[in-house]
């Protein structure tokens, strides 16, 4: 396995000194209520130190880039910050990259800068990524761009991007993967309310929304593909997240029944309580090992399929067993809204089914692992739209 | 022979009054659950505490205009009916909707059941009657540094004269916010073991002294509430039991909370599967996934059918005097973890449609629940009560035999 690298570390110190200081418990209580206002602090303060330009300014080490960010989403995890910078950096700007239209790349140097947000509206989104019915549809207009209908929720920090990049069908079937500026006529996007509230979810309406031409990101096989690589980036990122939940659950947990005393001594000293903790731990350093080995696993800015099935199914099932045991074990405190259990609790189960669900996941592991000999060979590639 | 013969005679004529039993209750249902609904939908979605207690206080005088109120209360106070038409009654309520009487549950299980084990005639006349005009009771057991320790607490009463003068802090007090009397445990002795020197009071929650301040839940309500007890005066004639045996009392109460109380619970949770069967047979997922979900399913059907059989002859057992004194524990043990994988499972199958709110995500219609947060919310039955860790240690110890852990079990 790669080793961490010392600026890996040094990043993870970075987000948690910046989040440490723009968090304060009024505010942290305040999102948990779905305030998001205090949000915007912690992401201008990640853009001032340039993690949103990681992998989008043109450096070569698209790889390295990419498991640099994986550190700093875990990071944002621990702390339930806000995930434009999942969104923009890991998911929707690398997708931009390969375009040269003028525009697109414009949009590619403010994402980086932190001036702009991006945010990605696909099937993918669901926890059943294949399910077609919920792509958007498009016709195109005589050559020159298209023009987008459907809708969606469920949109990761969509409520706050300048940009949305959309994925849609034909009529025909032919796939298209295109930018809408939130200005765009025809375009509504609303903040809708989801259990997990310290992201931004939003709900997207596109009514005959007109897409010109250098705003066309992507047409036919190239769209899938493309629509698929940021599918993966998104499923690793949110394992990232899932990891860091878990780890600072199960840090606050084990805090807690080593101080919390019950009978003349720390709970953590019955059998009952200390072998759930043991449990748990072992389910965590399991997360670890599969979320780094899916960040390195990238080669030519591609994600290993393998590799990142197993960590979103894994990273994201041990969040949500480990914040279930953070509340039980916390006793009556652990389900106080005060604590925040809950908090970690509702994102840990959003995560587990945005961008495919556990199950969705471990099917498509299990498929490449051992074809199904009636399909012929198994396709490198998930079943994705 | 001839008794065998008898004895199939009888059931089966039981079985008859209760068909007809289960017609009327579904009829009056029909006509009632659709008015209560009609009064609660008026109401906003997030309502007011004060809007709780009328629905809940409104919808048990229906109850009792009907003779179904508090239908486990022994003569003269209640019909004492059997388990069978409880379990009846149960059925129809939660198959209909019915409004939820959670709010009172504490009043008609807890301090109906420690006054009807404990209480003078003169306190039983007082309060029970008044339980079904809709007084709130809260339990004031737990404090800060005695949860699954209990007998730890350290809430003071002193007797001065024909008073006791009360001062310390309750904490994790269900409807003490809106509760008009108190079960309250406290501390009227150090010497000898801890189990000893507790005293057992019904405190009018009017008195001076008594500050409640809600704790809100990680389902975002505030149900629960510290109270604070500041030289609080109680008359000695509202001691239940004796001085310094709260303690036996307290078991008492604590036993009753998952003994007839159960029987409610659990039909509760059946009237939601075939919601959630419905749910796995619309997923729009794959034939693989469906057979998963149907799989977990069925394992939550055999369970709940299990615990159905299970609290239905355990009950009997304890109304019976015939237990061994952990049924409680293993009803609650095992209601709260089937309550949550059941909610997992509809999480699961729901998805992102189960992680959103709807209009009104409350009780008031199953077909939009929101069911993530009825599984985050699942938590308030694994905890409260006793944890099920100590469900399990009690188990242990008293059905099983086994030694206490070192430095004491639990609630001996």
């Amino acid at each position: 396995m790669k080793p961490i690298h010392d600026h890996q570390l040094d990043l993870v110190e970075l987000v948690d000194d910046l989040a440490g200081s723009c968090y304060q418990r009024p505010q942290q209580l305040a999102r948990w209520d779905g305030d998001l206002r205090s949000s915007g602090e912690l992401d201008r303060r990640l853009a001032d130190a340039g993690l949103f330009g990681i992998g989008l300014d043109g450096e070569e080490d698209h790889d390295g880039s990419l498991a640099d960010v994986g550190f700093v989403l875990s990071a944002m995890g621990r702390h339930l910050a806000p995930a434009a910078l999942m969104s923009s950096t890991m998911v929707v700007g690398p997708a931009l990259m390969r375009s040269e239209s003028t525009p697109i790349q414009e949009l590619v140097a403010r994402l980086g800068s932190g001036v702009s947000r991006a945010a990605m509206v696909a099937p993918v989104l669901s926890e059943r990524p294949g399910d077609e019915s919920i792509a958007m549809v498009h016709h195109d207009v005589s050559g020159a761009g298209l023009v987008l209908d459907g809708e969606m929720y469920g949109v990761l920090e969509g409520s706050s991007a300048d940009a949305l990049l959309v994925y849609s069908q034909s009529a025909g079937g032919e796939p298209s993967l295109s930018l809408v500026e939130s200005f765009s006529p025809g375009l509504s996007v609303n903040e809708t309310e989801m259990i997990d509230r310290s992201r931004g979810w939003a709900s997207v309406v596109l009514d005959q929304v007109e897409v010109s031409s250098d705003h066309v990101v992507a047409t036919g096989p190239a769209a899938r593909t493309c629509v698929l690589e940021a599918h993966q980036r998104a499923s690793v990122g949110i394992a990232c997240d899932s990891l860091g939940i878990a780890e600072q659950a199960f840090e606050m947990t084990l805090q807690f029944v080593k101080q919390r005393e019950q009978f003349n001594r720390p709970i953590g000293s019955f059998q009952a309580v200390k072998h759930r903790l043991v449990d748990e731990y072992s389910k965590l350093v399991g997360a670890r090992a599969c979320v780094r080995n899916a960040l390195n696993s990238a080669t030519g800015g591609r994600l290993d399929p393998g590799a990142v099935h197993v960590a979103k199914a894994y990273a994201t099932s041990t969040a949500v067993q480990m914040t279930a045991e953070m509340v039980q074990l916390h006793g009556a405190i652990g389900f106080t809204w005060e604590l925040g259990a809950h908090a970690f609790q509702k994102r840990a189960l959003m995560n587990a089914h945005v961008f495919g669900d556990s199950d969705w996941h471990a099917e498509q592991f299990s498929r490449l692992q051992s074809p199904d000999p009636h399909r012929g060979c198994a396709s490198a590639e998930p079943t994705l739209p | 022979m001839v008794l065998f013969v008898l004895r199939g005679l009888l059931v089966s004529v039981g079985q008859g009054d209760l068909a007809e039993f289960r017609q009327d209750v579904r009829d009056w249902c029909a006509v009632h659950v659709n008015g209560a609904r009609q009064q609660e939908e008026g109401l906003a979605p997030r309502r007011q505490r004060a809007e709780d207690v009328t629905i809940a206080t409104n919808w048990l005088a229906r109850l009792r205009a009907a003779g179904y109120a508090a239908p486990h209360w022994p003569a003269p106070w209640g019909p004492a009916w059997s388990i069978e038409k409880q379990v009846v009654l149960f059925e129809e309520l939660a198959a209909a909707d019915a409004p939820s009487l959670d709010l009172l549950y504490v009043s008609l299980h807890h301090a109906a059941d420690s006054l009807l084990a404990f209480g003078t005639e003169q306190q039983q006349r007082e309060h029970l009657p008044a339980i079904l005009d809709g007084t709130i009771w809260c339990q004031g057991f737990s404090e800060p540094g005695a949860g699954s320790d209990l007998a730890a607490i350290r809430t003071r009463a002193v007797r001065e004269g024909d008073v006791y003068r009360v001062s310390g802090q309750k904490i994790w007090s269900s409807a003490a916010d809106v509760a008009d009397w108190c079960l309250l445990l406290v501390r009227t002795s150090s010497d000898g073991p801890k189990h000893h020197g507790l005293s057992y009071f019904i405190l009018d929650m009017r008195s001076a002294g008594v500050d409640v301040r809600p704790i809100r839940q990680s389902t975002g309500a505030a149900e629960f509430a510290e109270i604070f007890l500041d030289d609080v005066l109680i008359p000695a004639e509202n001691l239940l039991g004796e001085e310094d045996d709260g303690w036996r009392v307290a078991l008492t109460t604590l036993a009753s909370e998952r003994g007839t109380g159960t029987l409610e619970l659990v039909e509760g949770l059946r009237a939601k599967l075939p919601q959630m069967g419905a749910m796995i047979a619309d997923a729009n997922v794959s034939d693989g996934a469906r057979a998963a979900f149907r799989a977990r399913f069925g394992e939550v059907q055999v369970r709940s059918a299990v615990l159905k059989q299970l609290s239905e002859q355990m009950v009997e057992a304890i109304s019976n005097g015939d237990d061994s004194g952990s049924e409680a524990s293993l009803l609650k043990l095992l209601f709260s973890e089937l309550l949550q994988d059941s909610m997992l499972l509809a999480t699961s199958v729901g998805g992102l449609d189960a992680m959103r709110p709807t209009s009104s995500w409350n009780h008031t219609d199953p077909l939009r629940n929101f069911w993530a947060m009825e599984y985050v919310g699942s938590w308030l039955w694994t905890i409260s009560g006793g944890t099920n860790e100590i469900q399990r240690n009690i188990i242990a110890e008293r059905t099983l035999g086994l030694p206490k852990e070192p430095h004491g079990g639990v609630r001996s």
